[in-house]
């Protein structure tokens, strides 16, 4: 057996050998911890996607359905909104007892409303603890320009049927309505089909919570929610304008409301620098309100 | 000398083989988020389009509204309306849906908008959806009815004929409305000096109206409809002539439409006919029309003079170019003659013309198109 085919590796092929394999193992590895940082950004910029793309879904949806002119806007801020925000449409299949003679008076009235189960729109059924009413007024039917909406406070709610031969079932809602000045307590001035909204008052606003970071929330009579965040410090601002599209104050002259939310990761994400930072991103809505008064 | 020794190994197809998966990793990931970012613009491309399709699809339904057709409808849910997928013009989403009748002058458009996934996707199909509703309302031909008959020039009454304003709901009539409904007057003219043998056959607040204001634009323009404009929305044009009207069936038993000579059933509130209001336009502005008989309602729009007689009776509103002359006729709801010749007109014995608001509301609702409701028209539906 020849001696040479024995040969083992010299020291210093074995220190090269490990010197190379240092500086694959060590590239390999920053790859690796830069892919995993890469994901995890991505990942952390993909949620904030999301949530300023959910603002950009949530808030306009409950803006479109205002009316402004009619009150739906109950106060106004850089960073705060109380509203109306409508959940449910339903229709009378009956029309309503009305009359001085019958309830409460001239401007107020105590009745009973038939609302049937179908047609029925909306996100759930009416909640007497969160929701008062909002019941189209007819007026005189021959012209137009006495039509409105009668407020209502809900006082109680009972299973119920439509009147034979359309005998639908649904609810029987007890309410107190208080007419509108130029509105008359009078029998007929809200008939059979009339419309009905239901809506709960809300406040869109800006919080700080017990975590130290900033989250846009919901509150009602249930509570305080949250509904999209975090956000940055500034991360939710409120701009109104008039019908004309110039700056107004007026809730009650409000025909465009412009959102802009700043979200941003919930961790933080190695930036350009190299420093671990917040990343942020944003976006702009401007809602008109479908719902103004047209004349 | 050293021998070459042919087995020598080494680890470049190991460090080959890692940095492919590396770069394959790298380019992986390069393609998964680029992937993502275009479905997430995407899936918000989608219900944008799919609401601008449903929005304007309301707006279609409201442009196109056809009177005759859907203001006939019964109320829900004994009928509906259904409105037809229509595709948008580059096939890129189509919108369709319902409309529902809630009383005499409300209805629900309830449309769906719907983005098409591609351009050979089918229709209503895939893609985003978004429900818009409308409520919108029967917008009033405002006729500006102050009296049971406004006129121009003489007016002569005679016999038992009676002209009244007090306000009056047609025999067997049920669910009017009569909310604020207040007595007009018997007679609105110019000159009152121009009406003779006023009294005892004239009734109303007053009896008599002398109104300077009483001029020919009030016979063409009401409110934001003038008299071609009402014309055009005719069920039956007939030239001048003489005719006799009552409502006819057809085999099933159902009211026959389509005979130009059935212009409703005012007199048998419960009959087949009672809900047809046509709007009826007789041409011919130098003719004269003889209704002999038997009945009729809706709208009567006269381009020449009017003679009426043989007991016939029309329930709502007629307006006249030309001049009135009746003996034992009977008008329900108001006349406007205008007498553009300021000619002598008669409404002699048997004559009554009794002011009613249901009978004009009725007639204008079935003629009227409709327009959103003054407020909280719209709503986003689920």
């Amino acid at each position: 057996m020849p001696r040479l085919a024995c040969r083992g590796l010299t020291l210093i092929e074995l220190l090269v050998a490990l010197a190379l394999l240092g500086i694959i193992m060590t590239g390999l590895y920053r790859t690796l911890v830069t892919n995993q940082r890469i994901h995890q950004a991505q990942t952390q910029r993909i949620d904030l996607q999301q949530n300023v793309r959910a603002a950009g879904t949530i808030l306009p949806a409950e803006l479109r359905e205002l009316a402004a002119t009619g009150g739906d806007i109950g106060a106004m801020g850089q960073d705060s909104i109380r509203l109306r925000a409508m959940r449910t449409l339903a229709f009378l299949c009956r029309m309503p007892p009305l009359g001085p003679g019958l309830t409460a008076g001239p401007t107020v009235a105590t009745t009973i409303l038939t609302v049937p189960t179908q047609p029925w729109y909306g996100l759930r059924d009416f909640d007497a603890a969160h929701d008062s009413l909002l019941v189209y007024y007819e007026g005189d039917e021959t012209t137009r320009s006495d039509d409105g909406w009668v407020l209502g406070r809900i006082t109680g709610i009972a299973s119920g049927s439509c009147p034979v031969p359309d005998a639908r079932s649904g609810r029987e809602v007890a309410v107190r309505l208080q007419f509108a000045a130029g509105q008359l307590n009078r029998p007929g001035a809200i008939p059979s089909g009339a419309p009905l909204r239901a809506f709960e008052t809300v406040t869109y606003v800006r919080y700080r919570a017990s975590d130290g970071r900033h989250y846009i929330g919901q509150r009602s009579l249930g509570g305080l929610q949250p509904i999209l965040g975090p956000v940055t410090a500034n991360g939710f601002a409120l701009r109104y304008y008039d019908a004309a599209g110039n700056p107004t104050t007026d809730r009650f002259q409000v025909g465009e409301i412009e959102v802009v939310v700043r979200g941003q990761t919930v961790q933080p994400v190695r930036g350009a620098g190299g420093s671990l930072v917040h990343s942020v991103d944003s976006v702009v809505t401007r809602v008109g309100l479908r719902n103004n008064r047209r004349w | 000398m050293i021998r070459q020794l042919p087995d020598q190994r080494g680890i470049a197809l190991g460090v080959a083989l890692v940095a492919l998966v590396v770069i394959g990793a790298l380019v992986a990931g390069t393609f998964f988020v680029g992937t993502q970012e275009q479905r997430i613009g995407e899936s918000q491309r989608r219900p944008l389009r799919s609401f601008a399709l449903a929005e304007g699809g309301v707006h279609e339904v409201i442009g196109s509204w056809r009177p005759e057709s859907i203001n006939t409808r019964a109320i829900y849910p004994v009928d509906s309306f259904r409105v037809p997928g229509r595709m948008a013009g580059a096939g890129s989403g189509s919108s369709g849906g319902w409309v529902y009748k809630l009383n005499r002058t409300m209805y629900l458009v309830d449309i769906t908008g719907s983005d098409t996934v591609g351009s050979t996707g089918p229709l209503l199909a895939g893609g985003a959806r978004q429900r818009i509703g409308a409520l919108v309302r029967v917008r009033p031909i405002d006729c500006g009815i102050a009296a049971a008959l406004t006129t121009q020039g003489p007016v002569s009454l005679a016999g038992d004929a009676m002209v009244g304003g007090d306000p009056h709901v047609p025999p067997g009539w049920t669910d009017c409305d009569t909310l604020a409904d207040t007595a007009r007057a018997g007679v609105r003219t110019r000159d009152a000096a121009q009406v003779s043998g006023a009294a005892g056959r004239t009734a109303g607040n007053p009896p008599v109206l002398e109104d300077t204001t009483v001029t020919g634009s009030i016979f063409s323009r009401f409110g934001d409809v003038t008299y071609d404009e009402l014309a055009a929305r005719a069920n039956v044009v007939l030239p001048a002539g003489t005719y006799t009207t009552q409502p006819s069936f057809a085999a099933d038993g159902s009211c026959n439409r389509t005979d130009v000579l059935n212009w409703g059933d005012g007199m048998n509130p419960a009959g087949t006919c009672a809900d047809y209001f046509p709007v009826i336009h007789i041409t011919g502005g130098a003719g004269a029309t003889l209704l002999n008989g038997v009945q009729g309602q809706g709208i009567l729009l006269i381009d020449g003079d009017l003679n009426v007689q043989g007991g016939y009776r029309f329930f709502g509103i007629t307006i006249i170019r030309g001049r009135l002359t009746t003996t034992e006729a009977g008008f329900w709801g108001a006349v406007l003659a205008e007498n553009r010749d300021h000619a002598l007109q008669h409404v002699n014995n048997g004559t009554t013309v009794t002011y009613s608001k249901c009978a004009i509301a009725k007639s204008l609702q079935y003629a009227a198109d409709v327009a959103l409701a003054r407020s909280r028209a719209w709503t986003q539906l689920f």
